[in-house]
């Protein structure tokens, strides 16, 4: 069995129940607001939200972030189908997670995401579901990052011609032509710095204003006829 | 004797699990930056001094005191002692002042351990950089609800704060109670202090490490 597409709580090593306690709060939060915009994911989104440009130009957006720290596409599946997207009718789901996964193959991640792209749209047909590429890692070179850009080839072909799934490049402009990357962009050569993360970010900024707006056109459209 | 090594106070690299050699390459830089350094204020430890540096209080405040940034995220006691006798505290010009600051992630150990592991840091510390003046931050509570974690942290707390309050066991030490007002009546941490309920929001930072700044200013004017 792919342990990518088992729906699986992440393991709390620490024993003091974070993981639980955080989804928990996505839960209550499902209930208290209604956002346009979900992100869910890993260590990149949660890290995303902290940062300047998240408040400036996401969070305007109503936008709600369920970004876990060291997630898993496991958790995430569990995640959702454990509540975190239901009561809620966002127009776009932002889904980023599998650079916590070092220990499957690009075959077992892709799976895991596609069973996570089926979840949401057996839940909500009418959603689009935006996915970034996997963010490179590491200060050089190595075997983790290989197996990421592969995982982004598939997702560049096979996952972009899913029906209402858009697939937004973003992982460009980060490795040198000596094959680092610079702690300026990524603090610990995985979690994005405020620049590293308008970088990455902005075009899946530029596609949420159109695919939001794109709604508001159809809205406008249907008086007038 | 059959009393077992306390693993707090053995030196350890990080184990590379993801395979990307992340740890060891920012221990690397660390150890360069300390080779050009002119910097006046050192951090070292964990996820939480590492994130400090992402704050409105970092860049408003702390910054502009002339700081170094030594944190790692996931880092115990042990890997701290590893990277500190290994380069990161061969400095171009000694610093005035080392910040320390970790132990919440050696979950798996006693509060003893942890406090014998910081004062092994400690010395560490006073013996590369002489007459430094070392200032360091009581563990934060942690989880959104009381757990052994945070009786841990806390017991830590009162093992520094009652032994390095006597001048004689090290006049160069200065503890900073910043955990009090954390946990809520009810036994809670918010996430608007903590938004995993381990590492500190922005406003967060601004109300907890506030007293760090204040120990750091004092101390500068007092060294100029
Ligand atoms: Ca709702």
């Amino acid at each position: 069995m792919n342990p990518c597409t088992i729906p699986a709580p992440a393991e709390d090593i620490d024993g003091d129940q974070r993981w639980m306690s955080i989804h928990y709060r996505f839960l209550s939060e499902t209930r208290e607001k209604d956002p346009d915009v979900i992100f869910i994911g890993d260590s990149i989104l949660q890290a995303l939200q902290h940062t300047d440009y998240w408040n400036e130009l996401f969070a305007p957006l109503h936008c709600l972030n369920f970004g876990i720290h060291k997630d898993q596409i496991q958790n995430v599946l569990w995640r959702i189908k454990n509540g975190e997207l239901d009561n809620v009718r966002p127009k776009v789901v932002v889904l980023h997670v599998g650079t916590n996964n070092y220990s499957n193959t690009p075959d077992e991640m892709i799976e895991g995401i596609i069973e996570i792209i089926n979840i949401i749209q057996e839940k909500h047909p009418q959603s689009y579901i935006v996915i970034p590429t996997l963010l490179p890692r590491g200060h050089n070179p190595n075997p983790l990052r290989d197996r990421i850009s592969q995982v982004n080839e598939i997702l560049k072909t096979k996952v972009a011609s899913l029906p209402k799934v858009e697939v937004v490049v973003i992982d460009k402009g980060f490795i040198h032509v000596d094959g680092t990357i610079s702690h300026h962009d990524m603090y610990d050569y995985l979690l994005l710095t405020n620049a590293g993360s308008k970088k990455a970010f902005e075009p899946v900024h530029e596609l949420l204003v159109q695919l939001l707006n794109e709604g508001e056109t159809e809205k406008d459209l249907t008086p007038s006829e | 004797s059959l009393k077992s090594a306390n693993i707090c106070t053995v030196p350890q690299r990080k184990h590379d699990i993801f395979g990307d050699n992340r740890w060891e390459t920012m221990h690397e830089r660390y150890v360069s930056e300390a080779r050009n350094s002119e910097a006046d204020v050192v951090f070292v430890g964990d996820s939480i001094v590492q994130q400090l540096q992402l704050t409105t209080l970092w860049n408003e405040k702390i910054n502009p005191l002339h700081c170094l940034n030594f944190g790692i995220g996931g880092d115990r006691v042990e890997n701290v002692l590893w990277r500190l006798l290994n380069g990161e505290l061969e400095f171009a010009c000694t610093p005035k002042v080392v910040v320390l600051f970790v132990g919440t992630n050696n979950t798996d150990c006693t509060a003893q351990q942890v406090y014998e592991g910081i004062c092994h840091l400690i010395d560490v510390i006073s013996t590369k950089l002489g007459d430094v003046k070392i200032v360091l931050p009581t563990l934060l509570p942690r989880g959104q609800h009381p757990s052994a974690n945070r009786e841990r942290n806390m017991l830590v707390n009162e093992l520094c704060m009652n032994n390095f309050d006597s001048v004689s066991v090290n006049p160069n030490v200065h503890v900073v109670p910043i955990h009090e007002d954390i946990v809520q009546g009810d036994g809670t941490i918010s996430h608007h202090l903590m938004h995993d309920y381990l590492h500190l929001t922005d406003e967060g930072y601004s109300k907890v490490f506030g007293p760090v700044y204040e120990k750091l200013a004092a101390l500068m004017s007092n060294t100029i």
